[in-house]
């Protein structure tokens, strides 16, 4: 098990160095270099060496590189050009707030997709089957941004019963208020996860009831509740772990869009904002954060589903 | 005679899907009492699954049943779902064809066996239930049975899963048993060991037996009463002794003389022609009659169906003149005059195909680096002959290697060691493009025919192909050889633009011999080539494969796990084992006297289509599984399983040579001598 | 020979347009094409005319769907947006397959080193969630509509390599491949002319769903404001300042949402119905039952 574990990451190891390389070298796309975005277009000969120096950008590019992977690794992402504040120290402020949207869509997903995912697999091709199908496709289809816009039509400018900007509270804080901010969001978010959820299931459930072992417990006699609870769950839930681990994964970052909708001070929020003022050390920061931890929690569903897989020799 | 423990009359399944309505079952009758097996026999579209199901209640809802199945007093064709419930699995077990698949791969074993007593209420869940599990498994020879029932599905072998799944069918004592094609997807010697399991519990329980196979062989084994079934109906029935002494029904009397032999004579084999009827399309009248020499061109036969009718012995078929068919006199084998000449000229002939110590190894590899932590000896020593116009068959069971060698002789594996030359020249791991000439004289018949034909282009296409591949399509004869090519086999030069989609397996088998053919080698390697044909098929191909092979004068290699085919249609057999010959030499010889204990057994294990010889026969029944390629056993390959193995057969693998006083070549420290009591 | 096989085309075609989901679809998406190239000679509407005075008028008989801030007509840049919408995606669709699906065959034919090297390419294109990936391409490139389609393109890279690889994996080993082989096939005659052809499924349905996928990026990407720069219509950026105006004009966000909305699930039903009768027909020519089975 702990070999399998350590060829994953080893497996991602070149994918963490290439991928971080093109962050790095993103900030040399830019007209005018680094030091133009930190300076200005105005800068002196004298500002300009001076900057070149103290940021070591003379040094040769692999030092360069090397150095601020380094200095990244053990903590230090640099400083926001507009704040002078430490980058991971805004990151940090902000993974709180994406963690919660993230995991309330989740909820929502799931509470929202694992009963209609059940219902069809139960009755194929009847009419709730179908209706569910639309709805599921309706779900995936309907961008979240636009979701997001009829919520708040609904809810805040007709209704006026959440705000129409979405604060952070920190369900722990305050549970009410949390409520109030984080629902639209969740739903926005959590619906078109929910689609995701449903389908996959579905699918894979529909899947493993075709199966022989299916008709073997039959013909044993089960009643058709234990059937399809203990032998038809346990088989479709397995690979369905791995759907949701990935989709947690996915919303370390992905939740920019609704983050912006609702103007929901996440990491999405701050990345956006980064690119808006040019903010280039900040947005590497933020990349780079994301790269690893997405990267990370994918060897990890890996893990988790070798882990509970009983066919899965990891010799 | 006792009240019968199952009871059908006039039962009738049809399916509705998607609007028309296609027959599987056209009104059968039949009962099966304790103690006795009936054997229902088919092949492709005779609806005997379906009538197994059909007793179980477990079709879908597309299907619609109708008719009387009386089981242990309960009616099952009108029952409610609870009342079926309750019958599954107490009163009726039931064996699948597929142990991988009937099997939950992410459940314990010990589980799955004994959650439907648990779900009856037989036996409390808990330490109660997990004994229980146990007990079941040691019924049916499990090794350690306490610790396989904690394992799960994919750590057991194929026989040993199928094994589990007999305890599992057998944990209520149901009173009637259906196994559908049990030992299908097994190996000879493990479906030998399964029967044995099998029968041994039908005899400690009393339970009825309803055995459904197209294995004619097995039937005469282990069956007392034979249903054979065609089209959805029941067309003969009678005691096992009868039906193979007496056959009535032409379709019958068709099958038998169909069949090759491991222990008959050199007939050449007489198949029915046309293919099996569809479902969707079963003939009016008798279904059987567009292919029957008797029913062909009557009337009668084409509008009336004809009824089952019993004589006082039980014995009854389904034909408006079941007097008329006789088993005809079978022809002397045509191969006879080329044996002759072949033989004749043998000593001084050279090998046109000659193996010489061959090896094909895999490395397996894991850990992190993925270094090399094993090899898969998939061949591991092998040397053969192949002479001009001859026939070498290769048997084996799953793993044994003869697959990976065929292919490794044709240059689609690569050999690790060994040589191989053809015609005299050396053609091992040539280079693709040197290869490629040798390709001209040496061709490859795949297995399935289902996936050995491109389904995007046209059958007359793939056939071309190889003239293309080559440029010689022009220079051949272009479209005109290609239309002589499918005479060749067969088939009419009108197909030549339908696709794959369209033809049925045996044709499909036709024009994979077609394209093998089209440029004219000299030796053909087939690989299983009608291991996935209906039995009434397999005679179409092995005659059309005989009489190629005379008209053209070429040397088989035929790899094949099945005894009697190889029998009928080699002139020479080599038994393989784990990746080496254990014995080879004329089938006369082989099938008549082994000496090598393995090829011994499995001869034994194979079952005759004859019953007379139940009684008789003597058995060997192996012991254990066939080891994993990737963990040969040392010395001699054979010897943990092995009857006469001894402390020098662990030790020391045996050298593979002639044996002195006959024709036959092998591997063994222990050979059987003519006299010995084994 | 072709002329069978252009019939195998047609038959799928009709039974895909059998489905009443996919018929409704198709006739959609072929509207909205029409609509969004022949607008200029066909419709008297003009995106980019501002009329001041009639800044978010709610929807009327002059303005169909309103009209936005600077009073330009919202139907006409609503019209003009699919138009950007649609060549955005079939550029992005383009760049994807073109890349990914060379890369599936040659990592799924060959194998080997040039698979580990080619699969590591992809996992690096996969190290970050779509929409990042893209906005940090559109940071470096900089906002053009060009830009815009070159980073969703690349975001589809991964879905067309893996697709093409799985196919060609499975088709490999299967026996139909090593007969030619067998008689003499080189590799490349082998992937071209018996690979390739059999892989043509997945890919297209493929092709249809990256389209939806695209289209939604694309769309995500403006409404961020790191898409296609004004004072090109796109949907993302109607919705953007749609949403600004939520109060005042309600109808500004949500009617173009529709028409984006509509064109996705359009193409979301149609690779799904195709991907079905696809399969369908693939079963088809594949074993049919045989009760006695041999493996």
């Amino acid at each position: 098990m702990t070999g399998y574990v350590v060829r994953r990451l080893l497996q991602l190891l070149p994918v963490l160095l290439v991928a971080s390389l093109g962050i790095w070298a993103m900030i040399y796309a830019v007209p005018g270099g680094p030091v133009a975005s930190i300076l200005g277009e105005n800068a002196t000969p004298e500002q300009v060496r001076e900057l070149t120096a103290r940021l070591g950008l003379d040094q040769p590019v692999l030092v360069q590189y090397w150095s601020w992977l380094v200095s990244a690794l053990s903590g230090d992402l640099g400083r926001s050009l507009h704040t002078r504040d430490p980058v991971l120290h805004l990151i940090m402020q902000r993974v709180p707030a994406t963690l919660q949207l993230g995991l309330c869509a989740t909820v929502v997903g799931l509470v929202l997709g694992i009963p209609v995912a059940i219902a069809s697999a139960i009755w194929p091709g009847s009419w709730l089957d179908r209706a569910l199908s639309g709805w599921s496709a309706l779900a995936l289809g309907v961008p979240t941004f636009w979701l997001g816009i009829l919520l708040i039509l609904l809810f805040s400018v007709e209704l006026r019963w959440l705000p129409s900007a979405s604060a952070y509270v920190p369900f722990l804080e305050s549970p009410w208020q949390a409520f109030r901010n984080t629902l639209m969001p969740a739903l926005t978010l959590g619906t078109y996860v929910s689609g995701i959820f449903a389908r996959f299931l579905r699918a894979s459930l529909l899947g493993e009831l075709k199966a022989d072992y299916v008709r073997t417990a039959r013909a044993k006699g089960l009643r058709e509740r234990d059937v399809v609870g203990r032998h038809v769950m346990r088989n479709a839930l397995l690979p369905f772990v791995t759907v949701v681990g990935l989709m947690l994964a996915t919303f370390i970052g992905g939740t920019v869009v609704t983050e912006a909708v609702f103007t929901y001070p996440g990491l999405g929020r701050l990345l956006i904002q980064a690119i808006g003022s040019r903010d280039y050390p900040l947005i590497q920061g933020c990349i780079l954060f994301v790269l690893v931890i997405y990267v990370l929690m994918n060897v990890l569903v890996d893990v988790l589903y070798a882990y509970i897989d009983p066919r899965i020799e990891y010799s | 005679m006792s009240e019968p423990v199952l009871s059908v009359r006039g039962l009738d399944v049809a399916f509705t899907g998607s609007g028309r309505r296609v027959p599987a079952v056209r009104g059968i009758d039949f009962d099966v009492h304790a103690n006795e097996v009936l054997g229902i026999v088919g092949e492709s579209g005779s609806g005997k699954s379906v009538t197994s199901l059909a007793v179980a209640g477990l079709l879908p809802a597309t299907a619609r049943v109708s008719g009387s199945i009386r089981l242990a007093g309960v009616e099952v064709a009108t029952a409610d779902r609870e009342t079926l419930r309750r019958l599954r699995g107490n009163d009726l077990g039931m064996i699948f064809q597929d142990p991988t698949t009937t099997l939950n791969p992410v459940l314990q074993v010990g589980r799955q066996v004994i959650e439907g007593q648990v779900a009856h209420g037989r036996i409390a869940a808990g330490a109660a239930a997990a004994a229980r599990a146990v007990e079941l498994l040691r019924e049916v020879d499990i090794p350690d049975p306490a610790a396989r029932a904690i394992q799960f599905p994919h750590q057991f072998s194929g026989g040993m899963r199928q094994r589990v799944v007999i305890a599992m069918a057998m944990a209520g004592k149901p009173r009637l048993i259906i196994a559908d094609e049990p030992t299908t997807a097994l190996d000879v010697t493990v479906q030998a060991q399964v029967l044995s399991v099998l029968a041994r519990r039908q005899a400690e329980t009393g339970a009825a037996v309803i055995l459904i196979t197209h294995d004619l062989g097995v039937i005469a084994e282990v069956a007392h009463r034979v249903a054979v079934m065609y089209g959805g109906r029941i067309v003969e029935t009678g005691t096992v002794a009868e039906i193979f002494a007496r056959p009535r029904h032409p379709y019958t009397i068709g099958l038998l003389r169909s069949l090759p032999r491991i222990d008959g004579a050199e007939e050449r084999l007489v198949p029915i022609s046309g293919q099996p009827p569809a479902p969707a399309s079963i003939p009016a009248g008798c279904a059987f009659h567009p292919r029957c020499p008797v029913g062909r061109d009557r009337p009668e036969c084409a509008t009336r169906m004809p009824e089952l009718s019993l004589d006082a012995s039980g014995h009854g078929s389904a034909c408006h003149f079941p007097g008329e068919a006789r088993p005809a006199r079978a022809e002397p084998a045509p191969r006879a005059a080329a044996t002759a000449a072949a033989t004749g000229s043998q000593a001084t002939a050279a090998a046109l195909l000659r193996v010489e110590g061959l090896r094909v190894h895999f490395p397996i590899r894991a850990g992190i680096l993925r270094r090399q932590v094993g090899t898969v000896r998939a061949v591991d020593g092998v040397d053969l002959e192949l002479r001009a116009g001859e026939t070498l068959g290769l048997v084996g069971e799953s793993g044994c290697g003869k697959t990976t060698t065929a292919r490794a002789i044709m240059g689609l594996v690569r050999a690790t060691e060994g040589r191989v030359s053809f015609d005299g020249r050396d053609v091992t791991n040539l280079p693709r493009n040197e290869m490629r000439r040798v390709r001209r004289n040496m061709q490859y018949v795949f297995q399935d025919p289902y996936a050995s034909l491109n389904p995007v282009r046209s059958v007359g296409d793939i056939v071309a192909e190889p003239l293309r591949i080559h440029g010689v399509f022009e220079e051949m004869g272009g479209e005109r050889r290609v239309a002589e090519l499918f005479e060749l086999v067969g088939l009419s030069r009108t197909m030549m633009e339908r696709f794959p989609s369209e033809f049925s397996g045996g044709q499909r088998q036709r024009i994979g011999i077609a394209r093998a053919l089209a440029l004219q080698p000299r030796l053909l390697i087939l690989d299983e080539p009608v291991a996935a044909l209906d039995v009434s098929i397999q005679a179409q191909v092995i005659n059309l494969l005989q009489d190629l092979q005379r008209e053209l004068g070429l040397a088989y290699l035929f790899v094949a796990h099945d005894l009697s085919v190889v029998r009928h249609i080699s002139d020479r057999v080599a038994v393989m084992y784990l990746g080496r010959i254990v014995e080879e030499g004329p089938k006369a010889e082989l099938y008549g006297h082994p000496a090598h204990p393995y090829t011994r057994s499995l001869l034994s294990a194979v079952p005759v289509p004859d019953p007379a010889t139940r009684a008789t026969r003597r058995r060997i029944v192996l012991q254990g599984d066939i080891p994993s390629p990737a963990r040969p056993p040392s010395g001699c390959a054979f010897h943990p399983r092995c009857f006469r193995a001894s402390e020098i057969c662990a030790r020391e693998r045996p050298a593979f040579a002639p044996r002195p006083g006959s024709a036959l070549r092998g591997a063994c420290h222990h050979p059987i001598q003519p006299g010995d009591a084994a | 020979m072709t002329s069978r096989r252009a019939r195998r085309r047609i038959e799928t075609a009709r039974r895909v347009l059998a489905h009443p989901g996919a018929l409704a679809s198709t006739l959609f998406l072929v509207l909205t094409v029409a609509l969004a190239f022949l607008a200029p000679w066909v419709l008297p509407l003009d995106p980019l005319h501002q009329e001041l005075s009639a800044s978010l008028e709610p929807p009327s008989a002059q303005f169909w769907f309103g009209a936005d801030e600077l009073g330009r007509d919202l139907l006409a840049r609503v019209i003009y947006g699919a138009r950007t919408s649609l060549v955005t995606a079939g550029g992005a669709v383009a760049i994807a397959a073109a890349i990914g699906i060379p890369i599936g065959l040659v990592a799924g034919f060959f194998g080997g080193w040039r698979d580990a090297v080619l699969m590591r390419f992809v996992d690096v294109l996969l190290a970050l969630p779509n929409i990042l990936f893209a906005m940090a391409l559109i940071a470096v490139l900089g906002r053009s509509q060009l830009a815009a389609l070159v980073a969703v393109g690349i975001t589809g890279v991964p879905s067309f390599a893996r697709i093409t690889r799985a196919q060609v994996l499975s088709l490999r080993q299967r026996d139909f491949v090593l007969a030619v082989e067998a008689l003499g096939g080189s590799s490349s005659y082998t992937m071209f002319t018996t690979v390739l052809p059999n892989s043509l499924s997945p890919i297209l349905v493929q092709v249809v769903v990256l389209s939806s996928v695209a289209i939604l990026l694309e769309a995500a990407l403006s409404f961020l404001g790191v898409g296609i720069p004004p004072p090109t219509p796109s949907w993302g950026d109607l919705l953007r300042t749609g949403k600004s105006f939520l109060y005042e004009a309600p109808t500004y966000a949500v009617l173009p949402g529709i028409a984006l909305t509509l064109t996705i699930l359009s193409l979301d039903t149609l690779g799904r119905t195709l991907a079905a009768v696809l399969e369908d027909r693939r079963e088809v020519a594949v074993t049919p039952g045989r009760e006695e089975g041999r493996t």
